[in-house]
Formats: structure tokens, sequence, C-alpha cells
């Protein structure tokens, strides 16, 4: 069993140079369900599977909308990696209880040996590269599948009252072992939200710098700076109001747009599958 | 006299007329709160909206689901 110390992040300046894999294109799709099943209920968990696939989808399609600029794709390849650190403890963890349970748990190592393979590979990604977002994509849905995969064939070993105390013990258990990363992912974020409040004074034409210093030393919080914004705003003439507002506006459809084209482009051209192979 | 009472009376008018007139055409456009411009209104919700969106809630996270 690896050591939880390490799976912390490393402290790794500079840059990893892309191993420029194109995964084939494998299904996710799993609905392993038995012979004996009705239609009715295949049919049900089709439709579940494909809305829990919307779902994922159009989170993605929300989170990359900020990966254009380098900070944005660097605070999303920690989230990820935090995700997937968070679920590589819990398999590890469930594991061994497993393991002192005398349970064969060969193919649950095998799986979290993937998850832990997905992880390197995010860890490897530049996030100033151009195919970061097409990278992060496609690992994200990787580590998704890994995860999938794991948890059904932990489904297929024990009863439901043995995995509700297994769920209860990993549930405790992932608390302090990720401070380091939400702590890095938070400080990006008050960074990358600092950027966008001077975007906002350049577009208003004023700035209010002690504002965003309070914000930045964590004196205020998002929602008290958001508040001070919106006063702000309320107080300019109609005007200057309106130029604000539709040049925000115009700007989230115009991420949203590119996102979304995005998002198109790497279905059509294949999403990361089959983690591992190059082509 | 009735002509004394018809000219106080005329410029009577004339007073309220302009003071009406004035209360009218300077009458704040941000009643309620919206800010009236030829593409339309803008409520403060609409305006807090968008600068809602520009941000990130730092407590968010990536989920990728869940493994028990």
């Amino acid at each position: 069993m690896i050591s939880i110390s390490s799976l912390t992040f490393a402290e790794e300046a500079g840059d990893h140079p892309d191993n420029d894999q194109n995964p084939h294109d494998n299904s996710g799709n799993d609905n392993e369900t038995g012979s004996s099943d009705d239609n009715n209920e295949n049919e049900t968990e089709d439709d579940v599977n494909e809305t829990d696939d919307d779902v994922f989808e159009n989170e993605t399609e929300d989170e990359i909308q900020i990966m254009n600029a380098s900070l944005g794709a660097e605070i999303r390849l920690l989230q990820l990696e935090k995700a997937i650190i968070k679920n590589i403890l819990k398999g590890e963890m469930t594991i061994a209880v497993l393991k002192s349970l005398e349970f064969n748990t060969t193919e649950l190592e095998s799986l979290l040996a993937d998850l832990k393979a997905v992880l390197e590979d995010v860890r490897a990604i530049n996030a100033s590269a151009n195919d970061s977002v097409a990278r992060f994509v496609a690992l994200k849905q990787e580590a998704r599948n890994a995860t999938k995969l794991f948890k059904e064939s932990l489904h297929s070993l024990l009863d439901d009252v043995t995995l509700r105390e297994i769920r209860e013990r990993v549930r405790e258990l992932v608390g302090d072992d990720l401070q380091n990363y939400t702590r890095r992912i938070q400080n990006r974020i008050r960074q990358f939200n600092s950027n966008q409040v001077y975007r906002l004074f350049g577009i208003i034409g004023e700035a209010n710098m002690s504002l965003l210093q309070d914000y930045l030393n964590g004196n205020i919080t998002l929602d008290q700076l958001r508040f001070q914004l919106s006063k702000t705003m309320n107080q300019m003439n109609h005007e200057r109001q309106h130029k604000v507002f539709s040049e925000l506006k115009e700007e989230r459809i115009r991420n949203k747009i590119h996102a979304k084209e995005s998002m198109d482009d790497l279905k059509h051209h294949g999403n990361g599958n089959g983690h591992g192979e190059s082509p | 006299m009735n002509k004394k009472i018809l000219s106080v009376l005329f410029l009577l008018l004339i007073v309220v007329s302009a003071t009406v007139s004035y209360r009218v055409l300077n009458q704040p456009v941000a009643q309620n709160n919206q800010s009236n411009s030829s593409s339309g209104t803008i409520t403060q919700d609409e305006m807090a909206g968008e600068i809602n969106n520009i941000f990130i809630n730092e407590t968010q996270e990536i989920e990728i689901g869940e493994m028990v």
C-alpha cells in the first residue's frame, strides 16, 4: 500500500514536457445489469446514466470556461488533482479494510493503480500549453471512468451493510490530508478573482485598491467583495451601468460559446479514454 | 377689480404649470432600482448576476464520482 504522504502534491516548479498522447475512444458505458432484468429497467438505468453524463458534460463545459488563462487552467488542474487524490485515499482505505476482512482485492488494486496513473498524467500537464483544455477534459473523463469501475467492482463484492460501514469510515479520513491542496487552490482562486476585479475596474474606469487589497489579504470574503462592487455599480449613471453590464454579458456569452465549441471539437475528435496508450 | 382677479388667477396658473412641468421633466429615472437605456432596463439583480459570474467560488470542487 502506497503511503498517503507520497500522494501529497510535490512542489514542482517549471514545466513538464507534454506527453502528447491521443488516447483512442473507449466506451465508458458500464451499464452492467443482470441478464434477468426487464427491458424497462435497462431503459431506466440508461436514462439515469444519460442524465449523469449530461450533468458531467455540462459541469466540464462550465469548468473549462476559465482555462483560456493559464491561472484558470492551473486552478482547474489543481482541483482535478485534489478530486483524484481524495478518491485514491478513499480507495486505499477501502482496500485496507477489505484485506483485513480477507477479501480478494486484486481487481480493486488494479483499478486503483489506473486512477493513480491518471493522477500522474494530470500532474504532467503544462497549464500554459495549448492542449491543456483537451487533456483536462480527457483525464477528467478517465478519472471518472476509473472511479466508476472501482465503485462497481466494490459493490459486486460487498453487501449494503458493509458498504455503508466503509463509506462512514472513509468519509472521516480525507479531511486533513488535502489541506495543502485546499489552501493552494484557494490562493490561486483568490488571485484569479483579484485579476477579474482589476479588469472590472478597467471597464468601470475607476479603481478601489483598498477593497482589492482587503480581499487579497483575506480581510473580506468574496461575498463582501461582490456586495461592494454591486454597490459601486448602482451608484454609477445609467450610461456607464449599461456599458459595464453589456461588456460583462458579452464576455460571459463569448466564453460560454468558446467552451461549447471546444467540447464539441473534443467530442468529434475523440475524448481521452484508454489511459496510457500512445498513438 | 375683475381684471385684477383674472390677472392673479392667470399668473397662478402659469406658476402652477411651470412647477408641474419642472417636476415631471426632472423626475429621477432610476426608480425601482432600474436603469433605463435605449436597449432595455437593467435590474439590480441582473447587474449583480453578471458581476457574480466573473468570479470563482473559493470552495468550488470538481466532481468525478464516489469510490464507495
